[in-house]
């Protein structure tokens, strides 16, 4: 009877174990369900071009053309960009990739990865050619129920070459289909780095955004003819990079850069021909980035060569629009030095000075995160 | 255990729970003065604040509602921000000051407007369903009927007149003159002169007259257009009476709109005596005009405009009388195609018509 009573006591406890078990393990898979399930459902809505549709091939020259169709009838950039993101969509680990058609009652949220800026810089030095191709990208986030941008992540390459002869078309669409294509190509390397940042906002989620930008007179002379005649083209390549380190640096939710500020509105031209027009909302926070100028000085010379320091100035404004709250307001400078051979004839600068740029980029950045103010306040509550 | 398992259907329920409300971002900015000697976080001043920055920020929200709109809220404002945390079901704090000379305490918040739930308190304070308030004249008690007829018209052909040109010219001459007789001194020979002017004066006028183009429209009913309209008065509980169950003749109204502007006093009459007749209580008639289709720069898609002029008459006087309307306020539409475009901006400007009718109509009180 004792035994019987024993054998009764055990069962129970192992019936008890048994259900505390199954009740621990139904916790954790209905949490780890919640949490998979709380990644929200994004589709993929193609490559697109940044702006109006008529200005498509204006804008994107090389890249419009190499954009023709490829053997299943999808656009080239279309495809490489689909084939990418299919192959990689558990990378994107912070959202449900979807593929295909979505359905009415479906996720209005669609990623897109838009070309925003296309720049061929082609220069004569000496006996060399030169040429620079910057590409800048956005990975946009759209609610296409509200026909707004949700979050962007921009991604700037560059490409740099030189030879003897100059670079025709044909040359700078062959180099910028390198950059595009292919799982290890420039382009996809970049968004793979930041994939894990890619998401929808979250309820509330503070959002940033590169509000404003000014190019001084003082930076002009160290321009190509192309951006001294465009400053607003140049003004959107320093918002791009400006917003692309930030992102990388400190991962914050940003918004893209708005050319015209008032009518905040992005237009994209999507591969199968389809255009729409998102509205950018305002965002929580703003940077305005004065590129004041930038400035060379020599700092030693030799008969074989000399070292000039050049200098990039620039102001930033880290501030809450509505009520112009503002956290940061700071000049910023950063210098490197350029050896030239006392042969060589000229200097092409351009180069010398983007680099003092993103210097002073990466200096203004480390200042919002060292000031206590803005880093708790603003970088914080942007954080993904 | 127990509790995470409350826990986990509680997210779960308040998941589902808030899955249809429509979240508006707005920031807000809210301040008090402190009595305390100095301000103390977590305090009841604190949560004072976050409730004026609450209350600022859904003031801002409905500053961006047209005039209508606006009124309609006003009516319900003192009841929200009563109520404010379920209106603003959510916020972050952006940032605070504290002003110790002054003992004032201001908040900066970003706040989760939930419009669905304002547009709920607007329908159940304005719409026909809503308690008559003491004091007010409404235009009739609810539950009465309304039918509607929505025209289309987009131009068909255009005649037009050269400017018919009448001149005038008056030709008018006159000769004046004086005749000298000179006689010679010695008598014998005389030396007649004549001096002349003539003038010659025209004079040329007349009038131009300019005819206006003889434009005659193709006139329709669309059913999306009306599934539309249908559409935004039944959601806001307006008993809905299709035209045709209302006995309107329809094809008059297309006729009247194919060649003019107003509908005739002929077809309006017997519009209105078979409304009174079926004891309808309003009748809202609208003139959509579909424009040309033109390209939209920004996203190289055909865009078509509408223009909507219409009116609700209340029918329940001994004469009708206007008690909503709206003009000339044009729609976009955009579309691959100019079909597609036009399609787009009939169902946009049926549906915003509709809607700032409906805003006007509870405004007045009419249910």
């Amino acid at each position: 009877m004792g035994k019987c009573t024993f054998q009764s006591a055990c069962i129970s406890r192992l019936v008890s174990k048994a259900c505390k078990l199954w009740c621990a393990i139904f916790i954790f898979t209905s949490i780890a369900a919640t949490a998979e399930s709380n990644k929200q459902d994004v589709y993929y809505g193609g490559f697109a071009f940044c702006g109006k549709a008529s200005d498509a091939d204006k804008n994107f020259p090389i890249a419009s053309s190499l954009n023709t169709p490829t053997d299943d009838g999808t656009p080239f950039l279309g495809r490489v960009a689909r084939e990418f993101f299919q192959k990689n969509e558990d990378r994107f680990s912070r959202m449900n990739l979807q593929f295909g058609s979505a359905r009415r009652e479906d996720t209005p949220l669609v990623l897109a990865l838009a070309l925003t800026d296309e720049k061929v810089l082609r220069d004569e030095f000496n006996d060399f050619h030169k040429l620079v191709i910057q590409l800048n990208f956005e990975i946009l986030i759209l609610n296409f129920k509200e026909l707004e941008v949700v979050s962007s992540q921009p991604i700037c390459i560059e490409f740099i070459d030189a030879g003897k002869e100059p670079f025709d078309d044909a040359a700078v669409s062959e180099r910028m289909k390198k950059m595009v294509e292919g799982a290890d190509s420039q382009l996809f390397t970049a968004i793979l780095a930041k994939a894990e940042q890619i998401q929808p906002r979250s309820k509330n989620q503070c959002t940033l955004q590169v509000r404003q930008v000014s190019i001084g007179e003082k930076a002009l002379p160290f321009l190509p003819e192309l951006l001294r005649q465009d400053t607003n083209a140049y003004a959107q390549t320093v918002a791009q990079q400006f917003g692309s380190l930030l992102t990388s640096k400190v991962g914050v939710a940003l918004l893209p850069y708005a050319k015209d500020e008032l009518n905040a509105k992005m237009a994209l031209v999507f591969s199968d021909g389809s255009a729409v027009q998102f509205k950018i909302p305002a965002p929580t926070f703003a940077v305005d980035l004065d590129v004041k100028g930038f400035k060379k000085v020599l700092d030693k010379s030799t008969d074989a060569e000399s070292l000039w320091i050049y200098g990039a100035f620039l102001d930033i404004r880290v501030y809450e629009p509505e009520f112009n709250i503002v956290y940061l307001d700071a000049p910023v400078k950063y210098g490197v030095s350029k050896v030239v051979p006392a042969t060589q004839k000229s200097v092409d600068e351009f180069p010398v000075v983007s680099e003092a740029l993103k210097g002073a980029f990466v200096s203004a950045i480390e200042q919002m995160q060292k000031d206590k103010n803005t880093n708790e306040k603003v970088l914080k509550k942007c954080a993904l | 255990m127990r509790t995470i398992i409350r826990f986990l259907l509680f997210v779960v329920l308040a998941c589902t729970l808030t899955a249809h409300a429509e979240l508006v971002k707005v920031k807000g900015k809210g301040e008090i003065a402190y009595t305390t000697s100095h301000f103390k976080q977590g305090s009841a001043d604190e949560l004072a604040a976050i409730t004026e920055a609450k209350k600022d920020a859904l003031t801002r929200f409905a500053s961006d509602f047209d005039s209508a709109r606006f009124v309609l809220f006003k009516k319900i404002e003192p009841e929200v921000l009563s109520n404010i945390d379920q209106y603003v079901t959510d916020y972050t704090q952006l940032d605070q000051q504290d002003d110790k000379a002054s003992k004032r305490y201001t908040v900066f918040i970003e706040a989760s407007v939930d419009s669905t739930a304002i547009e709920n308190a607007i329908e159940k304070s304005s719409g026909p369903n809503a308690p008559a308030a003491a004091g007010t004249a409404t235009a009739n008690a609810g539950g009465s009927y309304m039918t509607f007829v929505f025209v289309a018209r987009e131009l068909a052909s255009s005649k037009d007149f050269d400017a018919k040109r009448t001149t005038v010219e008056i030709n008018e001459s006159s000769e004046a003159g004086a005749q000298k007789n000179k006689v010679a001194d010695d008598g014998q020979s005389a030396e007649t002169g004549l001096d002349k002017s003539s003038v010659v004066k025209n004079t040329t006028g007349g009038n131009t007259e300019i005819k206006a183009s003889d434009l005659t429209y193709r006139a329709t009913t669309v059913t999306y257009v009306d599934n539309a309209v249908n559409s935004v008065l039944t959601k806001a509980s307006y008993e809905v009476v299709d035209p045709v169950d209302a006995g309107l003749d329809v094809e008059s109204f297309k006729n009247d709109f194919s060649s003019g502007d107003d509908i005739s006093s002929g077809t309006r009459s017997a519009a209105i005596k078979n409304c009174k007749d079926k004891e309808i209580s309003y009748i809202a008639i609208a003139n959509m005009d579909v424009g040309l289709p033109e390209k939209d720069e920004a996203t190289g898609l055909i865009r078509v405009y509408v223009t909507v002029t219409a009116k609700v008459s209340d029918l329940t006087p001994k004469f009708p009388k206007t008690v909503a309307s709206i003009a000339g306020i044009p729609y976009a539409g955009l579309g691959s195609d100019p079909q597609v475009a036009k399609q787009n901006a009939l169902n946009e400007a049926a549906t915003r018509s509709a809607s700032e009718l409906v805003d006007q109509l509870r405004m007045k009180g009419v249910k």
